[in-house]
């Protein structure tokens, strides 16, 4: 069952809006075809169980509060076997949590916002997956997804930086993760963003909009699965 | 204006999607070796991804506040600390054990009684 990690070492890059998004879509496609997901939270910070104890979680959801380094693995283990996708959280260090589960990952996604610092950290991350698996001579997929992009201009640092990006041969989401009120509320009010209740009509377009978002960067994310399981 | 139509470009249809049951079958692949993961962990760590836990071990908060100011030699405060941690007693109480053991020692008994009345 595929286990996909959200990793930066970088605090605050969007790792848990994109884990937190993404479980919610793929529970909305699979809830009429008991296909269950996973959530491992293992950031100290707790924010994704926070939301999922928030109230109009999708129930075929599963959480997995407080996990740390010397539980990590087990509980990817034991959520394998559970939901047949599996969506981990991490802290934002370079941690052996953070390596632990990348190790066991079928996706690595490295959440990264159009800024130097975030750049910076996403390149190290990568940096250490490429030498981590090199080592164990064990592919482990990773790509990078850029969040919180303005939906109207695209800026030189984030232009500058996805060309460096492209240059290294990086590979990167087509799909970004825009900067959308619907992306922060859902951890206001909990559940997920179709679930969310909007007081006007452009409030209602912009629920939209972020929908339409997460859907695309879900369809994505199984693009990507399907490559890996095809090339194994 | 012509009343043709002009042949759609198709970009407001649907991306082409995935069922989910095409990536949950039991044909995913198998997690690392126990061999792979310890080589993967070994190069995270000379990569910086160490383990975040604190090393040193705690000891327990002691409810006596009160300042008892004093120099020693050089490591006997390790040493004292040490047989506090042994006893299982905070440093104020293994303080005033040794002071018991000592009054009763030297068989200051008018000194017992003080120490009788402070301690309850």
């Amino acid at each position: 069952m595929p286990v996909v990690v959200f990793a930066s070492s970088k605090g605050g890059a969007g790792k848990t809006t994109a884990c937190v998004v993404l479980a919610c879509e793929l529970a909305r496609q699979g809830q009429d075809k008991n296909i269950g997901v996973s959530l491992v939270d293992a950031d100290p910070n707790q924010h994704s169980a926070a939301w999922a104890k928030h109230g109009d979680t999708p129930k075929n959801i599963q959480l997995f509060q407080e996990v740390n380094e010397n539980n990590i693995l087990d509980v990817i283990e034991q959520a394998r076997e559970q939901t047949s996708f599996v969506l981990v959280d991490l802290e934002g260090v370079a941690s052996s949590a953070v390596i632990g589960a990348v190790s066991r990952a079928d996706l690595v996604i490295i959440p990264s916002q159009p800024s130097q610092n975030d750049a910076k950290e996403a390149a190290r991350t990568i940096k250490t997956i490429k030498y981590g698996a090199r080592v164990a001579n064990r592919n482990i997929p990773f790509c990078v997804l850029f969040t919180r992009l303005s939906a109207a201009i695209v800026t030189k640092t984030g232009k500058a930086l996805f060309a460096e990006f492209d240059k290294a041969g990086v590979d990167i989401f087509e799909c970004s993760l825009i900067d959308r009120e619907a992306f922060r509320s859902i951890f206001s009010f909990g559940g997920t963003v179709n679930g969310l209740e909007a007081d006007s009509r452009s409030a209602r377009r912009s629920i939209e909009k972020a929908a339409e978002n997460a859907r695309l960067y879900a369809e994505e994310v199984k693009q990507r699965l399907m490559a890996v399981m095809r090339a194994d | 204006m012509s009343n043709q139509q002009r042949a759609s470009l198709g970009l407001s249809d649907e991306q082409e999607q995935i069922d989910l049951e095409q990536l949950t079958g039991a044909g995913y692949r198998t997690p690392p070796t126990p061999e792979q993961q310890q080589k993967f962990m070994a190069a995270g760590a000379a990569s910086g991804f160490i383990s975040r836990q604190p090393a040193v071990r705690r000891r327990k908060r002691s409810p006596y506040n009160a300042q008892f100011g004093g120099k020693c030699r050089a490591g006997m405060k390790e040493l004292f600390q040490e047989v506090a941690d042994r006893m299982d007693l905070y440093d104020t109480q293994t303080l005033e054990a040794a002071i018991l053991a000592l009054i009763e020692k030297e068989g200051f008994d008018d000194l017992k009684q003080q120490f009788k009345e402070l301690v309850g």
